[in-house]
């Protein structure tokens, strides 16, 4: 019989080893070939509260619970076969009857003189408190990355309604000035058209020139008045007339109104309508102005001819969008943030108010919808009229 | 027939002229001219017009507070044309031509048409 091999641990002249071992708060012990302990430290022993003495010849099948104990047993056993070491290993130890704790395990194979495997050393490091640490370090990233989130949401929301604010209060400024407008520009041109219509029925008659004279000055003080009249319907939105309306047929109506103006430019008009669309809450007579004033737009964009195309369907959101496309020159990168801003306009003088999109824009907000208008990849431009979402609306979002 | 007589009560000195001018010119009205609201009163007990011509907009009072005096004075009947710069055409058009139950021209009016609404509002 060979000497055993834990003499020196357990009863040799090692005792101040078995003492130092006793002062380490690592939990230390030494197990033999059938993972039975034949050493504990006083760690050990505190930690699976029995005296030291007591635990000897058990096996962690009399200390955990079954399916821990079984796992344990398993390693140990390749540990002992294969002499291979388990190295700070992070094992949690999840006992039903306690709370959590995790440990960071070694151990190592013990040979005797001859280098064979005789049993087993361990040693087992609770980290449970380094572990949680690193937990809420972990979730407190996790919600450091959230807040950053929200904060860059608040950031974009933020400077939305500033933007939308700038809008509101030009419109303010623009409807406290078109008042003031309205009166000391309109009265001169009252007081020109009343002459004007005095002198067509006081000059003599045939004479073409004055005629044309007349006609010149009437019609320049009506294209005035125009424009004072688009800054006053503008700026001060009636209440809105609503009626359940199928928006395809609203863009009927507006093509309808338009057929001359798009009729002597050869431009060819797609009608792509989404048959059976949900009927939209809204002012016909003001939809209609929207789709006209983007049907001339897109007129406008083609002096030379085209394709229009007025689509109408449901977004992804199930919202009703009207599409209208036009293949012409499309709009200036540099010129796509104003074109929704009062008297902003690319055209020849006489041709455009600059008011077209700006009142469409405005319409469609009053209607708790939008407008917008993009650049197509394929040259032209693509105004989408986008209804209110009664979804989206009723839930508050 | 009788000319009709028109009183238009206006600041726009240039713009009554030619209004009176436009409407004598046909020889079925005689206009009173007033510029200064504060006078439309007395030119009306002096003038008896059978309708009147009310700007909206004036310095001192304004149109609405025209009528309520002519009306408190004992023209209980008589007909009002508001003629306003500050409302549209299409404004209009949309209220039938009216608001609070009052015939309105926007300015700037055709002769012309003037003279066919004072026609309608004589008639009526």
């Amino acid at each position: 019989m060979s000497v055993n091999p834990f003499s020196m641990l357990l009863n040799g002249p090692g005792y101040g080893v078995h003492s130092l071992l006793n002062a380490l708060p690592d939990q230390v012990y030494v197990k033999d070939m059938q993972s039975r302990f034949v050493f504990v430290n006083t760690a050990t022993a505190q930690y699976l509260k029995r005296p030291a003495i007591e635990l000897i010849g058990k096996t962690d099948h009399d200390l955990f619970p079954h399916s821990l104990a079984d796992e344990f047993l398993a390693e140990e056993k390749k540990l002992l076969t294969s002499g291979l070491s388990l190295v700070n290993r992070e094992v949690c130890i999840a006992d039903p009857a306690a709370k959590p704790r995790w440990e960071l395990t070694t151990k190592v194979a013990l040979r005797d003189d001859t280098g064979k495997i005789v049993g087993l050393i361990g040693i087992n490091r609770d980290i449970t408190a380094r572990k949680l640490a690193q937990e809420q370090l972990q979730q407190l990233n996790t919600d450091l990355a959230r807040s950053q989130v929200e904060l860059l949401e608040t950031y974009e929301n933020l400077k939305q309604t500033q933007t939308q604010l700038i809008q509101s209060e030009k419109l303010e400024t623009i409807g406290r000035l078109s008042a003031g407008i309205a009166h000391e520009v309109r009265n001169p041109l009252a007081t020109l058209l009343m002459g004007i219509g005095f002198l067509d029925d006081s000059l003599p008659p045939n004479t073409q020139v004055t005629d044309v004279v007349l006609n010149d000055m009437r019609d320049a003080v009506h294209r005035a008045d125009a424009i004072i009249c688009e800054l006053l319907d503008f700026s001060s939105p009636r209440q809105l007339d609503l009626s359940d309306e199928d928006v395809s047929a609203v863009a009927e109506r507006a093509l309808l109104l338009v057929r001359h103006e798009l009729g002597h430019r050869q431009i060819e008009i797609v009608r792509e309508f989404t048959p059976g669309l949900p009927a939209q809450r809204v002012d016909r007579i003001r939809i209609e102005q929207v789709f006209v004033n983007l049907f001339i737009n897109a007129g406008h964009a083609m002096p030379e001819g085209g394709r229009l195309t007025v689509r109408t369907l449901l977004d992804k959101t199930g919202a009703v969008v009207a599409e209208v496309c036009d293949t012409g020159h499309g709009v200036a990168p540099e010129n796509l943030g104003k074109v929704f801003d009062p008297f902003f306009t690319t055209k020849p003088v006489g041709v455009g108010s600059g008011m077209g999109l700006a009142v469409a824009k405005s319409i469609m907000t009053h209607h708790g919808g939008n407008l917008t208008l993009v650049n197509r990849a394929e040259g032209g431009v693509c105004a989408r009229i986008i209804f209110q979402n009664k979804k989206e609306a009723a839930n508050g979002t | 027939m009788e000319p009709r007589r028109v009183l238009i009560v206006d600041d726009e000195v240039a713009f009554t002229n030619l209004v009176k001018l436009n409407l004598e010119k046909t020889g079925r009205f005689v206009v009173r001219i007033v510029n200064d609201p504060a006078e439309a009163l007395a030119a009306a007990r002096e003038f008896k017009p059978e309708i009147a011509l009310l700007d909206v907009i004036m310095p001192g009072r304004d149109g609405g507070q025209v009528l309520a005096e002519l009306r408190a004075a004992g023209f209980a009947e008589l007909p009002v044309i508001f003629v306003t710069a500050t409302i549209t055409q299409r404004g209009l058009d949309e209220r039938d031509g009216q608001i609070n139950g009052m015939p309105f021209i926007a300015k700037p009016v055709d002769p012309k048409k003037l003279i066919k609404q004072i026609n309608k509002e004589l008639e009526d």
